[in-house]
């Protein structure tokens, strides 16, 4: 079972009847990085409610790990799939810090002891110790985010997944995150997030898709991301290292760098080139 | 902010690590007999009782005095009616135009029976719930099988009045980045009408917000907790501590009908 995640023509309508799924796509292979991208309103936070059992298919299906998420399957779906929402106003409900990230540890039935070392790690890995008895209601707006994760994390699911995770954090804080991330894919968990930061997902993703209007677009790796025509269609722009190389056809590179590194790495490849001429 | 069930005073004095279901029992009965007594005496005994314990947890008389003073406008109104309400031996009379009002004797002594009554109940619960906590407080609940349907309504209703504050503090700071005074009175149009509208939006918004975080708290597994979780007989050193807080408002209720004279004298 190599698809961790599969969903099928998935068709979801809210109440006042704004249909954000319609018939979705998609499948993720088990310890991936996947970045959702898509423009304001196509559905990713729809969809990655679907993914952790809050809102269950209309038509259509959704597998984790093999199962198929029904009423009967989305308790124990909530224990696989961890979800941090896109405003942390909306997770972080408690009195204090503490408590509010050691709700769902709690609701996991685990020991008290067990539950005091899942919050120290998970508050110690976004760097929210020292707040631990504060009320995160005083808190800015990154800590607020950092203490949604924090939440998420203490759980320990086989699968992350993440709403705009790096909104309204600073360079640092992103940095941070992106450690974290990168940690947790070590330890083979799949991770999602659901971004509009090209440079986010050319860098860290090894798996993309992008949506429009409730429907796959296209799903591929990171190369999707300096097709022309797809990121026309879906009202994305080029990662700032794809747009540089396409400003410089002259280098006739294909396929075009797309992190830091690819770039670096052409950059010093053309200077030793140049300085051969130079003799 | 500091709220009605944060845990307070030493973070683990033996008070706070009594068993919450012990404490629960012991210091409601506690409020429920002491609430029956009728001597001023024996309620300021029973009060300085639980000021001695909050000690012992390291909490002030500053810090119940403090809880007094929120509860007091609810309760404060009928005290300070009840001098002039009660008939008796008028000790100060005046009018009001023509309508003459008197202070009654048996009104102040009622009134301060009132008043001393509602500080133990006062009393009792602060130091119910700054020893237990919230989490405590709600576990003791369920473990002594309080419905769960009453627990999730005080978990609730406790969660989402600082959804409601917050969501009130943000309105009201949008309105005033665009200008929006208040201060003026209520009656101004411009004034009434805006807080108008905002009450209107708040009761929307927080409406979806809540249930957003309710969709948040299914994310984070609510419910998912079973109550089957083995329940232990409390250690006899916290049956000790329940047992000496109810033998104290005993002994109170013992000795006022024990028919010692001096109280008929001040009934
Ligand atoms: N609670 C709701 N009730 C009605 N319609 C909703 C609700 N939530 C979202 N929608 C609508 O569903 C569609 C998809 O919304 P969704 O929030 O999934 O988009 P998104 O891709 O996450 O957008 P963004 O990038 O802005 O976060 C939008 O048209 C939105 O207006
Ligand atoms: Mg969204």
């Amino acid at each position: 079972m190599a698809n961790i995640i599969e969903v099928e023509d998935l068709h979801f309508r809210y109440r006042d009847g704004t249909e954000a799924l319609r018939g979705l796509s998609l499948s993720i292979r088990k310890g991936s990085r996947v970045a959702i991208l898509g423009p304001n309103g196509a559905g990713k936070s729809t969809l990655l409610l679907h993914l952790n059992g809050i809102y269950l298919p209309a038509r259509g299906k959704v597998r984790i790990l093999g199962r198929e998420i029904t009423a009967k399957t989305e308790r124990w779906v909530k224990s696989k799939v961890g979800l941090v929402f896109q405003d942390p106003d909306d997770q972080v409900f408690s009195s204090s810090v503490w408590e509010d990230v050691s709700f769902g540890p709690i609701n996991m039935n685990l020991s008290a002891e067990e539950v005091r070392t899942r919050v120290e790690q998970a508050l110690r890995a976004v760097q929210m110790e020292e707040h631990k008895n504060k009320a995160p209601y005083h808190l800015s707006y990154g800590q607020k985010k950092r203490v949604a994760i924090a939440g998420v994390l203490a759980m320990e699911p086989e699968i992350i997944v993440l709403d705009e995770p790096m909104g309204y954090l600073d360079p640092r804080g992103k940095d941070n995150l992106l450690a974290i991330l990168n940690e947790l894919h070590r330890r083979e968990i799949t991770i999602v997030i659901a971004t509009h930061d090209v440079d986010l997902a050319a860098e860290w993703a090894d798996r993309v898709i992008i949506m429009k209007n409730g429907r796959t677009l296209a799903e591929g790796d990171t190369s999707l991301l300096a097709d022309e025509e797809l990121v026309r269609a879906a009202d994305l722009r080029f990662p700032v290292v794809v747009e540089i190389f396409r400003r410089l056809p002259e280098l006739n590179l294909n396929p075009l760098p797309k992190t830091i590194s690819e770039a670096v790495e052409v950059i010093r490849a053309e200077l030793k080139h140049a300085s051969w001429e130079h003799f | 902010m500091d709220h009605l069930f944060s845990p307070a005073g030493l973070a683990n004095s033996a008070l706070h690590r009594v068993d919450p279901r012990v404490k629960t029992v012991s210091i409601l009965c506690f409020t429920a007999l002491v609430s029956t007594l009728t001597s001023w005496t024996a309620l300021l005994f029973g009060a300085s009782f639980l000021v001695v314990l909050g000690a012992l947890a390291g909490l002030t008389p500053l810090y119940f005095g403090r809880r007094l003073l929120w509860i007091l406008p609810f309760g404060g109104v009928l005290i300070a009616v009840l001098p002039f309400a009660v008939p008796g031996e008028i000790l100060a009379g005046f009018k009001i135009g023509t309508h003459p009002i008197g202070v009654s004797k048996e009104g102040i002594m009622q009134a301060l029976i009132l008043f001393l009554r509602m500080m133990n109940a006062v009393f009792a619960l602060t130091l119910l719930t700054a020893t237990t906590g919230f989490r405590g407080l709600m576990r003791a609940f369920r473990e002594l099988r309080v419905p769960l349907v009453f627990v999730q309504l005080i978990e609730f209703t406790v969660r989402y009045i600082f959804v409601l504050i917050e969501e009130t503090r943000r309105m009201m700071l949008a309105r005033r980045a665009r200008a929006f005074r208040t201060g003026k009175s209520l009656l101004d149009k411009r004034t009434f009408l805006t807080l108008g509208q905002l009450l209107g939006v708040l009761f929307l918004r927080s409406g979806e917000r809540g249930e957003r975080i309710y969709l948040a708290m299914l994310a984070r597994g609510l419910g998912n907790q079973s109550i089957k979780r083995e329940l232990v007989w409390p250690p006899t050193r916290d049956l000790g501590w329940g047992l000496g807080i109810l033998t104290f408002a005993l002994a109170l209720r013992m000795l006022e009908t024990g028919g010692s004279s001096w109280q008929t004298l001040l009934k």
